[in-house]
């Protein structure tokens, strides 16, 4: 939980804003934590009703505790990209910081191979996200009690799966970004 | 290599990789992954993965976490720091030391209506610190009595590293909450009486000069119960709520939320930018967190695949050390890491570890679980990544102001926590009366 270490990546680092697929990508990042934000409220707003609900009517309403668990997981998964870009996940700077100061190219390097190791963990994650979409469609998967109020599991699985893929094209982004900025002139300096 | 052999070669690769710089989140779910393919083969590993990042969060608890984040972000605009702040200096005037101990205090009572110790270290930077030095405080005294009581933030509920602690511990979080009470209430004092201590025998170090002339804004009767007014029902929604068993913890976080929502747009002291700009934070504060919990669930299973924590048990509780022994090492490696690593990491970092070897030298997990929030908290203060020292810095551009006489300020504060740590070690009660009430 940093404050702010939007400056720990070097400058000239956001080299994909400029073509048109950059900014596309930029959007969909964008446009994926913009959602997860607003989850956020959502979750407040159904939480409220139902003690609302709960304590004049003296019944809880239907799916809010099951639906707010789900809403929470795909709130993390889709700010998960806007995250990583920002730089807000947590770490130490003890060594970091300093070593990106001292040695640029280098700093670059490693901070390249965290992308690289972040991408292929968040990968994994997705990958292995695709076998419980495929199994949530195939049973019919639903949360709720039936008869009463149900709603399917698979398109939070699917949210899920996209929030989770796009943050790791984004750990690819920022690696490359990386290595362009490690082979690039200024670094040589 | 043995299952046993693989825990460990993890575990140390695991702290090369965080003191590299690798997000602590993706570091862990770096060494588990193979360590678990190592040990089970490739497919466990891969179905693990994917099921602890689709259903490890999936508890309704978790909402609390944007939740009383996103209530803590709103109460830090919206003045209700300042109100109270102004209501204990207008009662605290007489005492010596009257505004250190004034900025305890209304540290207390606004603690217990944020989780969060970056929400009251801002406030009341921007609050006491000005009032403060006009009133003949030194700045180091003044930002040090800021940081210091920051920390019951933390400790007086909601809070987020109690949060932490019983989703890891798999505690109630009710009673988490009730056990930091006592221990929040004993802290407050301690710094009450250090601040006091200070004041009679080091003069130096707590005024400018000897004599305060410059005049105190007067509140009348009415005035204070109108600043009053707005913490007042904060508490009264989350506390009240909580305790009284009208909410259970998600939902005191929503209501909360919702309250200081209400009294921001009251005040006016929000727009829909502003507004949107804290949803935002509150998003990356959350996943931040959340993304920890997920890599540490992973983590924990794959220690308890190893088999690790026993042999750690075994190792501590059979030997000459001992679960006392166990607990000492346990607090001085946490305020050890406390001067690297920010708290949550640490706790997710640790805890998977230790938690077995508490369980099995037979400690109390509510207990267990203060100690460490309090040994955790201490790292807040601490040089060099002391984090409440660093937010007040910034929160109070101001240049003259160094780093470095912020955390001299508040040192005779960390010495306080020491004595609170050992009390609360030496006395139990202290933490479990309230939670198992």
């Amino acid at each position: 939980m940093k404050s702010d270490n939007n400056d720990t990546s070097a400058p000239g680092h956001r080299g994909h804003s400029g073509s048109i697929v950059g900014r596309a990508w930029h959007l969909l990042v964008d446009g994926l934590a913009a959602v997860g934000t607003f989850l956020i409220l959502v979750l407040m707003v159904i939480i409220c009703a139902d003690i609302v609900a709960r304590n004049a009517l003296g019944s809880s309403l239907p799916l809010v505790s099951e639906l707010g668990a789900l809403l929470l997981v795909m709130i993390v998964a889709l700010q998960l990209a806007t995250t990583i870009r920002a730089d807000r996940l947590a770490r130490t700077e003890i060594f970091y910081l300093g070593f990106r100061r001292s040695r640029p190219t280098a700093g670059a390097l490693l901070s390249a191979a965290f992308g690289i190791v972040g991408a292929a963990v968040i990968g994994g994650i997705a990958w292995s996200s695709v076998r419980i979409l495929e199994k949530d469609w195939a049973a019919g998967e639903y949360i709720g009690v039936s008869g009463i109020a149900t709603v399917q599991t698979w398109p939070f699985r699917l949210l899920i799966l996209i929030g989770m893929s796009v943050a790791a094209i984004e750990f690819v982004v920022r690696a490359a970004a990386d290595l362009r900025y490690a082979f690039s002139d200024k670094a040589q300096r | 290599m043995s299952p046993l052999e693989i825990g460990f070669t993890a575990i140390g690769g695991l702290l090369v990789l965080i003191y590299i710089g690798m997000p602590i989140g993706i570091a862990m779910l770096a060494v588990s992954f193979p360590a678990v393919a190592a040990i089970r083969g490739d497919a466990v590993s891969m179905r693990m993965l994917g099921a602890v990042a689709n259903d490890s969060l999936r508890e309704y608890l978790f909402a609390v976490v944007p939740l009383f984040v996103l209530m803590g972000l709103l109460v830090t605009i919206s003045r209700v720091g300042k109100d109270t702040f102004d209501v204990f200096q207008r009662l605290l005037r007489r005492l010596t030391a009257g505004l250190g101990v004034a900025t305890v205090f209304a540290n207390a009572v606004f603690a217990s209506i944020t989780g969060i110790s970056i929400a009251s270290a801002t406030v009341f930077s921007r609050v006491a610190v000005p009032e403060m030095t006009r009133h003949g405080y030194t700045k180091k005294f003044a930002t040090g009595v800021v940081a210091g009581s920051s920390v019951l933030g933390m400790l007086i509920p909601p809070s987020l590293l109690m949060i932490v602690y019983a989703v890891l511990a798999e505690e109630s979080v009710g009673r988490m909450f009730l056990a930091g009470i006592g221990p929040g209430i004993l802290l407050a004092f301690a710094f009450s009486l250090t601040i006091f201590l200070l004041a009679r025998t080091r003069t130096n170090f707590v005024f400018t000069t000897t004599r305060d002339d410059a005049a105190y804004e007067d509140l009348s009767a009415f005035a204070i119960f109108r600043k009053s007014v707005p913490i007042a029902v904060l508490m009264l929604i989350v506390l009240g709520g909580l305790y009284g068993g009208f909410l259970n913890p998600t939902e005191a976080g929503a209501a909360g939320a919702l309250g200081a929502l209400v009294i921001a747009v009251q005040r006016r002291t929000l727009d829909p930018r502003t507004f949107w700009n804290l949803l935002v934070e509150a998003g990356q504060i959350t996943v931040s967190v959340l993304f920890l919990i997920l890599a540490a669930t992973f983590f924990s299973r794959m220690l308890a695949l190893s088999g690790v924590p026993r042999q750690l048990a075994e190792i501590f509780l059979t030997g000459p050390v001992g679960a006392y022994g166990f607990l000492l090492v346990y607090l001085l490696l946490i305020i050890a890491l406390g001067c690297l690593i920010d708290s949550i990491s640490i706790m997710l970092i640790l805890l998977p570890i230790a938690l077995p070897v508490a369980e099995a030298a037979g400690f109390d997990l509510i207990w267990f679980g203060v100690l460490t929030v309090v040994a955790v908290e201490v790292g807040l203060l601490t040089p060099p990544f002391g984090l409440s020292i660093y937010i007040i810095k910034s929160a109070m551009d101001d240049p003259d102001l160094r780093v470095g006489d912020i955390f001299r300020g508040a040192f005779p504060f960390v010495i306080a926590m020491l004595i609170v740590l050992l009390i609360l070690v030496a006395v139990p009660a202290l933490s479990t009366y309230l939670a198992y009430l």
